[in-house]
């Protein structure tokens, strides 16, 4: 579905009192969105329930932040990022995610929950778009995308290392 | 204008039923059948479409009831997933899923946040975004709490890199006096070991010193024994020249009592001379007497002839020894005036023996000056020996303090680098003391192996039920009250120093106390419970 949308340079925003709120099983098929996530990115939340998240995936945004945030839950940690996403009709919203872990009454992960809320401008302007652009770029470079997200993501950490002592103290460093 | 909508919402079916019921009513009074049950058809869709209605709220507040009650039990996950119902039930379902979506929020946000707290973090703020009220309120809260935190920590982490820094400050200069303390020793033991060389060879030079000063002694005794022979010779020759003196001067007068004889025998020679004179004159006169006797007095002139020739030789003879006596005289007197030079020489040879014996004294008495010099000299010498003597001994102990010193030093250094490391383990333990606590806690691992316990009271075997970071639970009764200390030891010779933190019906727990704990019982510990390098370290 995402294959067939073309991006705009048309971005939408929300308030900053709202919430985009999404739930998914392990795999990362949507089990929950919010009327605000609805609103904005455009789907119904029945076409959204069942959906892979990387529905609204903007193809701007490098792999490399995905990966991370995948290792880290994987660790059951928490993760903040700041997201460029595509609406259904390939406009784009930028979000600051927290994502964590839902666990069920034994404690174990059940799933993920994400809170987007209004990201700081000038965090996307100064620091987001231009790494982002640099990752991207590294991963266009490699004709295999495999090296070409092993290669971004050292330069993420590379990134993150010459700046904090981790990646989350970094993000509130912002 | 909600509460308006909601109650059309709800009033209209039933308004419409009873308006078509009416109006039903109304064309059968009027006998307009046909209206009638159209209007009743009308009421009974009326009717239908509140029943479903209603059975559609139902299932609303049902479903909202179960997200509610979710809530109420703490389950966060559940929301009401039927999307985007019309009129008030849908409102309903955003409102309770709305609300469940800001209590999670908050929820996930202050566990993230007080976690990251637990895990000694500070950045880590609840985002303020999306919440309002209370929830937002409670943010503020917690936010200000972990600022406080985090200075508290700062500040507590700033004092103890002060800590650290003056201790480690204390311990280098310590390390670097005793260092400079080590090598001053050491240059005392090399210094000493000079000395004490030194001081030998200074002693077989004053020993030599002393023997060669005994030699001059010795020379010294003999000069003054030799000087007082020439003193006794002088005295001796003063002696012999004042005898020769005395003599010279008893000749002198023996010559002196001759010639005084001489000139008696002169006196008598003249009264010799006189008699003869006399005996002459007589002799003529009796010549004369003779010859006028003629013959009778020829015997008579022949005698007074030869008392005449006798008083002429008589006279002769005087002559002669008058001249004899002049010469004995003249002789005499020569004697004397060459005794008296005699004399004189002797007593001037008196005069240079006895400036002789001054000499020789003095020359005795600068013998003895030397010889009471050379003493004192070889008293100094042997003095000086005994000093060397001394002087090697004290450096020789000098070199067993200086070594004794450097081996102090040396502990020293090495107690100083102790003291360094015991601190800065403390210091980590301190900072992250209750991260390793909780670990402990989390993460103790059953052991059962055979352990000594060694306190006050003695030696015990026991089983350590399991372990942790931070302590151990062991099998038995301790013999240590809650709150003392013992050692408990899983290897020969490694102990772990702990305290008794609890005493059970057939078992008790210890605490280690971290800041002792050896690098190897720690290693142990770590290795035993598994623990991969603390982040937090």
């Amino acid at each position: 579905m995402g294959a067939t949308i073309s991006p705009t340079d048309r971005e939408v925003t929300f308030r900053p009192e709202e919430i985009i709120v999404s739930k998914t099983d392990l795999k990362g098929r949507i089990t929950y969105a919010n009327r605000t996530f609805s609103q904005v990115a455009g789907y119904t939340r029945d076409e959204l329930m069942g959906k892979p998240h990387s529905i609204i995936r903007h193809p701007d945004m490098p792999r490399a932040v995905f990966k991370l945030l995948w290792d880290q839950l994987a660790e059951k940690k928490e993760v903040f990022a700041y997201v460029k996403n595509m609406t259904r009709t390939g406009d784009f919203y930028w979000v600051f995610a927290h994502v964590t872990p839902s666990y069920d009454a034994a404690r174990e992960v059940v799933g993920y929950h994400s809170n987007r809320r209004v990201p700081d401008r000038r965090v996307i302007k100064e620091v987001m778009e231009p790494v982002y652009a640099d990752l991207l770029r590294i991963e266009a470079s490699h004709a295999n995308a495999k090296d070409g997200m092993k290669a971004s993501f050292a330069r993420l950490m590379e990134i993150v290392k010459s700046k904090a002592a981790s990646y989350d103290e970094l993000i509130f460093a912002l | 204008m909600t509460s308006s909508s909601s109650r059309s919402e709800a009033l209209l079916p039933g308004a419409v039923a009873v308006v078509a019921v009416a109006a039903a009513a109304a064309a059968v009074i009027f006998g307009q059948m046909m209206v009638a049950l159209a209007v009743l058809g009308v009421a009974l869709l009326a009717v239908g479409f509140a029943t479903w209605n209603a059975l559609r709220i139902a299932a609303g507040i049902d479903r909202s009831i179960g997200v509610a009650r979710a809530l109420a039990a703490g389950d966060f996950e559940t929301r009401d997933l039927v999307f985007d119902q019309a009129g008030m039930i849908g409102r309903l379902s955003d409102a309770i899923n709305d609300m469940a979506d800001h209590i999670d929020a908050y929820v996930r946000e202050s566990s993230a946040a007080m976690d990251a707290v637990r895990h000694n973090q500070y950045y880590r703020r609840i985002l303020p975004h999306g919440m309002s009220g209370a929830l937002l309120m409670a943010s503020d809260t917690v936010n200000e709490a972990t600022d406080t935190i985090q200075a508290r920590i700062d500040a507590f982490n700033v004092s103890t890199s002060d800590f650290a820094e003056t201790i480690n400050s204390i311990v280098e200069s310590l390390i670097d006096g005793s260092r400079d303390m080590g090598d001053a020793a050491s240059r005392m033991e090399t210094g000493a070991g000079a000395t004490d060389e030194r001081a030998a060879s200074v002693g077989r030079t004053s020993e030599t010193a002393s023997s060669d000063v005994q030699a001059v002694a010795d020379a010294a005794a003999a000069l003054t024994s030799s000087a007082k022979g020439i003193g006794s010779e002088v005295d001796r020759s003063a002696v012999i020249a004042r005898t020769a003196v005395a003599r010279a001067e008893e000749t002198g007068r023996i010559v002196s009592g001759l010639s005084q004889a001489a000139e008696k025998i002169g006196a008598v020679i003249d009264l010799i001379d006189q008699i003869a004179a006399q005996t002459n004159l007589l002799a003529l006169n009796a010549t004369i007497e003779a010859a006028r006797a003629g013959e009778a007095g020829k015997g008579f002139a022949v005698v007074a002839s030869e008392v005449k020739t006798l008083a002429e030789q008589t006279g002769r003879a005087t002559g002669e020894i008058s001249r004899h006596i002049g010469e004995v005289q003249a002789a005499t007197k020569a004697a004397v005036d060459s005794i008296l030079g005699i004399g004189g020489t002797i007593a001037e040879i008196d005069a240079i023996t006895g400036a002789m014996r001054n000499s020789v004294e003095a020359q005795i008495a600068a013998t003895n000056d030397i010889a009471q010099n050379v003493g004192n000299a070889f008293e100094g010498t042997r003095t000086v020996t005994g000093n060397i003597h001394g002087i090697s001994e004290i450096a020789r102990e000098t070199a067993t303090l200086a070594s004794g010193i450097l081996q102090r030093t040396r502990s020293i250094s090495s107690e100083g680098d102790r003291l360094a490391s015991t601190v800065k383990e403390f210091l980590v333990t301190l900072r992250r003391g209750p991260l390793d606590r909780r670990h402990g806690r989390a993460e103790r691992v059953p052991t059962g192996q055979p352990i000594e316990v060694k306190c006050d009271a003695g030696t015990d075997k026991a089983f350590c039920v399991d372990v942790s970071l931070t302590g151990a639970r062991i099998n038995g009764t301790p013999n240590a009250a809650v709150g003392e200390r013992i050692q408990i030891s899983g290897e020969p010779g490694s102990y772990c120093p702990c305290v008794v933190k609890w005493v059970g019906e057939d078992e008790y727990g210890v605490e280690f106390v971290a800041a002792e704990l050896s690098e190897k019982s720690i290693a142990k510990l770590r290795r035993l419970v598994g623990e991969a390098v603390d982040s937090a370290a």
